[in-house]
């Protein structure tokens, strides 16, 4: 049966090319332009590498101040923070600080004595290894006790070490960063940019930095210059982290009650809900959701007119052979159900293209595109190419999404034109041709 | 022939429906989208207030305290290395002047605005800063206002804390010697408004001397019959091997054209992503001209065979369907129009405030058309109006060329 509609329909397909050109390039550009949408938020808040388990990742980064004066003060996570509350913490599996504010530019001094490349350096401890899940090619995290000794130990991503030493073996080798030694612990897996918080040229423990325990912003402050990552292993634990969270919270400012001091966590939030905006502001899913949704549905509603259009001219044109299928017994929901398949074979044949074009779009046309999503460039790094890996743009979520626009738009475009020529009687139809 | 189109539209309203229907749609959805891109456009094309053309900029770096060629240098020894590198830039062949540039210029990453009073009279300015008796005026070439030039002005020393400022800051009033009873300085010159940020129009500034200021680059100009192309090239080879004084070094050497450009990514990536959505709806819209027109071909065949019968010519019968669309074009346009004129009302049409902040009302004063709400309205209207018709002419063009060559004998031997 299946066979006797694609065959149908390649046949309506010949029978008028216009029809045909015209239809499908009125779906293929819609379901290009919105899976480009669909596939940025895919990237932002689905599982890619190498945030494999973000659905149980979370990210906090604003800390709020508040003192008796109604002076407020704001930042991210103190070390004091980090080092009393969050690392103890027994209801995350594991717990990472990373350095947050924007470090001085990192160049790693070339064996020529006067050129320098310049990296992408992330300052970080080493449960960063074990929240975030990359693939080491060569050796392994720094270690502790490196991160206890201000050892000057770093993490390379694969395509720094081939620029350095010809070769991703490059465990236990040396070079030179800002002027200071490291040696490398270990090599990983590329990260892409589209990843900002885990990805990185370089890593290294954030003791190596200068004066690192005098980062915070205030001796004695909880806001600081480190947003923190907590991993769970499922909804159920997350939510006791968060309910030990608030409970430090509480805690503290029950504690300062008298001095009138008081502190606000903007978090933690899920790391795909902190994506979905720049910032470290409170981010209402509802009005990004509105937004989109919105510009989506525009998407859908301007070609549907454009292809409502087509076919209630083309089924003007039918009337007669619906009158004769009527007259052999045909019911009218027999009819409509006809039409409407043979509209959505083609819907889904547009939406195939559109698909295709999409991933051209974003892989031809990456930097392009991104600036339109991004202004900031906060997913971009200067001399670093856009990745994407596999599982960003081949995914289920994807195909999906691809399928339930083609439906959404076929039944939108087709279903009233085709009621409404059906809807005449049998004797109005066969005139048309006389 | 206007009666007989106004007859064939009004029998063909059901088959039209759905074209009006998306019209009105893509009218809505182009206006918003034509509103910032007609806007920023003309902010863009504003005269800067100083002249861009032949003027380079070399940002100035200094060595990580922790470098190896890093040397120990007292305040007075930074200030003396930033004078030689400015002389050694101005000594090169080529370079007509030469002058320093704060974190606080046209374009600059920062920006600085401040309150001034003056008599009963107050104004927002942006603030730049330079380095008097350093060629500043000579070298960005501001616009002349008054009687004082850029060479008078370069050759004052500011010692009594006198400032520069626009000429139109209070509109109606002469700026020249006006003091701010707030910081206490007096206007000892005038200047034109100057694009100080990207993606806002020319404001009013206040140009103000800072002895001491830390350069951030060294900003020159080449004489006007150079090659750009060669000259740079060339002075960006000597500058990365010569132009070194104590800690500093230079940076990267562009035109200043290039740093605007660099600093406007915001506002390129604005106008783009209006763009796109723009040219995605007209697409369609091109997409359901073309389609309802193509689809009317066999309709109406034996009407077209019949005027062609009487002495219709082809030409004809193309201006009458492109009319035809123009007229569906102009009514859907008017009602799309009207429509979101009603949320405009309400919300306000789109200013340069919109999109980059900043407190703009207060500093544009209403200097610019597109503050003034019916200017604004008519002037986006008609373009809408024009882009559509362009659209649907083009997407009637070809259907229309198809239609108008059927032979006449063809068909009413159909029918």
């Amino acid at each position: 049966m299946m066979k006797r509609y694609f065959k149908q329909t390649w046949q309506l397909l010949r029978q008028n090319k216009t029809f045909s050109t015209l239809y499908l390039a009125g779906t293929a550009i819609p379901v290009a332009l919105t899976m480009v949408v669909v596939m940025y938020y895919h990237i932002r808040i689905s599982p890619v590498y190498p945030e494999l388990h973000r659905d149980n990742l979370y990210e906090l980064k604003s800390v709020g101040n508040f003192f008796p004066n109604g002076g407020m003060r704001g930042g991210a996570c103190s070390l004091q923070m980090i080092r009393e509350w969050f690392y103890p913490l027994q209801s995350a599996e594991a717990v990472t600080a990373i350095y947050y504010y924007r470090l001085p530019p990192y160049a790693i001094q070339l064996p020529d004595g006067e050129s320098e490349l310049m990296v992408k350096c992330q300052a970080t401890d080493p449960a960063f290894f074990k929240v975030f899940d990359f693939r080491f090619v060569d050796g392994g995290p720094f270690t502790e006790t490196d991160f206890q000794s201000r050892r000057c130990s770093a993490v390379l991503a694969a395509s720094t070490a081939r620029r350095l030493f010809g070769t991703e073996q490059a465990a236990g080798r040396h070079f030179t960063m800002n002027y200071r030694d490291y040696v490398v612990a270990g090599v990983v897996r590329d990260a892409s940019t589209l990843t900002p918080l885990s990805f990185g040229q370089v890593y290294q423990p954030y003791t190596c930095l200068p004066d690192y325990d005098q980062l915070d912003q205030q001796t004695g402050s909880l806001t600081g210059p480190f947003t923190t990552c907590f991993r769970t292993t499922d909804k159920q634990q997350a939510r006791r982290m968060l309910a030990d969270i608030n409970e430090l919270v509480r805690k503290y400012n029950l504690a300062h009650a008298a001095e009138g001091d008081s502190i606000e966590l903007g978090g933690p939030m899920p790391a795909w809900k902190r994506n979905l905006k720049m910032g470290n502001g409170e981010v209402d899913v509802q009005e990004i959701a509105l937004l989109w949704g919105g510009l989506v549905l525009l998407f859908l509603l301007v070609p549907a007119l454009n292809l409502s259009g087509m076919i209630a001219n083309r089924m003007e044109s039918r009337r007669a052979e619906m009158g004769i299928c009527k007259a052999f017994g045909a019911g009218q929901g027999y009819l409509l159900r006809q039409v409407i398949r043979e509209n959505l074979l083609l819907t889904l044949a547009g939406g195939t293209l559109g698909l295709l074009l999409s991933w051209s779009v974003l892989t031809l046309g990456s930097k392009w595109v991104l600036n339109m999503f991004d202004p900031y460039r906060t997913l971009q790094v200067d001399g670093v190419d856009i990745v994407f890996t596999p599982s960003m743009l081949f995914s289920p979520r994807i195909f999906i999404c691809a399928f339930l626009f083609c439906v959404v738009l076929n039944i939108v475009s087709a279903l009233l034109p085709a009621w409404r020529t059906l809807r005449k009687p049998i004797v109005e139809s066969l005139n048309q041709k006389r | 022939m206007w009666r007989m189109m106004f007859k064939m539209l009004s029998a063909r309203k059901a088959r039209f429906g759905w074209l009006v229907a998306e019209l009105v749609i893509v009218t809505m959805a182009v206006w918003a989208l034509l509103d910032p891109i007609i806007v920023q456009n003309a902010v863009e094309r504003q005269d800067k207030g100083f002249e861009v053309r032949h003027l380079y900029r070399i940002e100035l770096r200094q060595q990580p305290w922790n470098s190896p060629r890093f040397v120990k240098r007292s305040e007075e020894q930074w200030r003396d290395d930033r004078w030689r590198l400015l002389r050694m830039v101005r000594d090169y062949a080529g370079v007509a002047s030469a002058t320093f540039e704060s974190s606080i210029a046209p374009f600059s990453q920062s920006s600085a605005s401040a309150y001034v009073n003056c008599d009963t009279l107050g104004s927002t300015v942006y603030d730049i800063a330079f380095v008097p008796l350093s060629d500043f005026f000579t070298t960005f070439r501001f616009s002349e206002s008054g009687r004082l030039g850029r060479a008078d002005l370069d050759r004052m020393a500011f010692e009594d804390g006198g400032v520069v400022m626009s000429e139109g800051t209070f509109p109606g009033r002469t700026t020249m010697g006006l003091v701010d009873t707030l910081s206490g300085t007096k206007v000892v010159a005038t200047t034109g408004m100057v694009r100080i940020r990207p993606g806002i129009p020319a404001v009013p500034v206040r140009i103000c001397p800072q002895p001491n200021m830390q350069a951030e680059a060294i900003v020159f100009r080449a004489d006007d019959n150079m090659d750009g192309k060669a000259f740079r090239e060339a002075f960006a080879d000597w500058a990365g091997k010569q132009l070194k004084a104590g800690n500093y070094y230079a940076g990267a050497v562009q035109t200043y054209s290039e740093y605007i450009d660099d600093g406007n990514t915001e506002v390129a990536t604005f106008l783009q992503s209006r763009t796109v959505l723009g040219a995605f709806f007209l697409f369609c819209l091109f997409l359901g001209i073309s389609g309802s027109f193509w689809m009317q071909t066999d309709s109406r065949r034996e009407e077209i065979g019949v005027m062609k019968s009487f002495g219709a010519t082809s030409g004809y019968i193309m201006r009458m369907l492109i009319t035809e669309g123009l007229i569906l074009t102009t009514v859907a346009v008017l009602l799309g129009c009207f429509i979101y004129l009603q949320y405009a009302m309400k919300a306000g049409l789109y200013t340069p405030a919109d999109a980059f902040g900043g407190n703009l009302p207060g500093l544009l004063a209403g200097r610019y058309w597109f503050e003034h709400f019916t200017t604004h309205f008519l002037v986006v209207s008609l373009a809408t109006w024009f882009v559509m018709a362009v659209v649907a002419c083009t997407g009637i063009c070809i259907p229309a060329r198809n239609i108008s060559r059927i032979m006449p004998t063809d068909a009413l031997h159909d029918e």
